[in-house]
């Protein structure tokens, strides 16, 4: 097969019989606006008004180890979270957790802020929470055919979504939703429990799921982001069997319809696949900058990366307070 | 300047989709790009109607949107299913090859996925790939090599590697 060839195959492929197009050009010039409205006031007031729209923490992250049987998560009262100097803040956080989980990491972004509980191997058992305003939609994977199962979460209503009426569980790739104290739906996936009554320790690993705000401790600290910084996306993420490293953190900002990434970890594991990054090593860590088009970002990676202190690996001194 | 717009969205649409398409694989998620597209293009679009190449500016932003939705959660989780769920069917001759070939791109990184499609659907030399893609050159050259290497591979026919 020569390239010709290949050019040829992926034009009959982007050229076979597709679906009706779902394409909204109204709804995008509204989304535009309101963006460009966003960014307007963000030049005005700073970065700080955009990023408090981000959400944030849960369950210390100084704890990698999984926390016992315990609702003390959910009576401690949690710090008052500021955005505009901790880029991840947890919106949920877990109560309980079974022993099969290792570590605990968070993402918040643009495509939702989930609490994340790992465990061990190329495929960990995973527990994933969110919390929602709406009931979220569901999702296609499990085609037209899902069935909500009833199942009552303390004194709240709640159900499984499965693609199988006789499995609640759905196969391992489980669903279950119920709504919060305050009204909001709650949401828990699963995939690659292994231990015994899954259906019950998922039950009562949302029976103590916590709805509070709380930073996350993040291993750096950054001396001041440029005005038009906004973040996109940022987790904290636990797996060292697929990283290569015990943890990573990665913050993604996009500022004038550039990109810029920062990436923090020990050195070593997994080399990342985006792009060619400005690297530094500092008190046990390693943290990497990689900015699309400095000139539009305002800022070279070189400069970024001068503003970075990094806290080490011990993660009692990491901070809240990670940027200012 | 908003006629301007809806103008160009409604002639490139077509083209834009195709090209998300053969990002994700997937029409509905190709539809949820190329809407996520549009609306970053319109947010720009004072900017961006003025640039010399408005296709190379929307094709950027189509596949930046695309590498952007490879970092959130709601991929890894899926990265992490990946290799027991749906698996590319086995190359052979009784396989159609356009689902062959889908199967192979969904073997590739995010990025090599997007250099096959810049270079061998959009005809794009390798110094418009780096530009599109925010990277180097010689990153081109290489990522296309180990996507052609995979694809050789997972088809189990030989391409030539001319554009690397």
């Amino acid at each position: 097969m020569t390239d010709t060839e290949l050019s040829t195959m992926l034009k009959d492929l982007a050229d076979a019989p597709a679906p009706p197009p779902r394409i909204d050009i109204d709804r995008a010039r509204r989304a535009g606006g309101r963006r460009r409205r966003v960014r307007t006031t963000a030049l005005v007031l700073g970065c700080a008004a955009v990023v408090a729209a981000g959400g944030v923490t849960a369950v210390s992250v100084s704890r990698p180890s999984v926390p016992a049987a315990t609702d003390a998560v959910g009576t401690a009262l949690p710090p008052t979270p500021d955005p505009s100097r901790d880029p991840i803040v947890a919106k949920t956080g877990f109560g309980w957790l079974p022993e099969e989980v290792a570590g605990i990491g968070y993402s918040v972004g643009a495509h939702g802020d989930t609490t994340e509980a790992v465990g061990r191997g190329e495929q960990p058992p995973q527990i994933s929470l969110s919390v929602s305003d709406q009931e979220p939609p569901v999702p296609g994977e499990l085609g037209d055919q899902a069935t909500r199962i009833p199942v009552r979460i303390g004194d709240r209503d709640g159900y499984w979504l499965t693609s199988y009426a006789n499995d609640p569980l759905n196969h391992g790739q489980s669903h279950l939703r119920w709504r919060t104290p305050d009204g909001r739906w709650a949401e828990l996936l699963a995939f690659h429990l292994t231990g015994p009554d899954r259906q019950q320790v998922l039950v009562r690993v949302a029976e103590h799921a916590v709805f509070a705000d709380r930073p996350v401790p993040l291993p750096l600290r950054i001396a001041g982001l440029p005005g038009t910084f906004r973040l996109e996306d940022g987790f904290l993420t636990r797996r060292p069997d697929t990283d290569g490293v015990p943890w990573r953190v990665m913050l993604a900002y996009a500022s004038n319809g550039t990109h810029a990434e920062i990436t923090v970890s020990v050195p070593g594991g997994r080399k990342t696949d985006y792009g060619s990054p400005l690297c530094t090593k500092g008190n046990s860590l390693q943290a990497c900058v990689r900015i699309d088009q400095p000139a539009a970002a305002g800022i070279d990676a070189q400069s970024l990366l001068d503003r970075i202190t990094l806290l080490g690996p011990d993660e009692a001194k990491w901070t809240t307070h990670v940027i200012g | 300047m908003e006629a301007g717009f809806t103008d160009y969205v409604t002639a490139r649409s077509a083209w834009l989709r195709k090209v998300a398409y053969l990002l994700c694989g997937d029409w509905h998620r190709a539809d949820d790009l190329v809407q996520t597209a549009i609306t970053r293009l319109y947010a720009n679009w004072p900017r961006a109607s003025r640039a010399d190449n408005l296709d190379g500016y929307a094709r950027r932003t189509l596949v930046n949107a695309y590498l952007a939705e490879q970092r959130t959660s709601w991929w890894r989780r899926v990265d992490l299913r990946g290799a027991d769920h749906d698996p590319p069917p086995a190359p052979g001759p009784d396989v159609d090859s356009a689902l062959d070939l889908r199967a192979a791109l969904d073997r590739l990184p995010a990025r090599q996925r997007a250099t096959v499609v810049l270079r061998y659907f959009g005809d794009l030399p390798v110094a418009d790939t780096a530009r599109t893609l925010g990277c180097s050159e010689g990153t081109v050259k290489s990522q296309t090599a180990k996507a052609v290497e995979t694809l050789r591979e997972l088809l189990g026919e030989p391409i030539a590697e001319g554009r690397t």
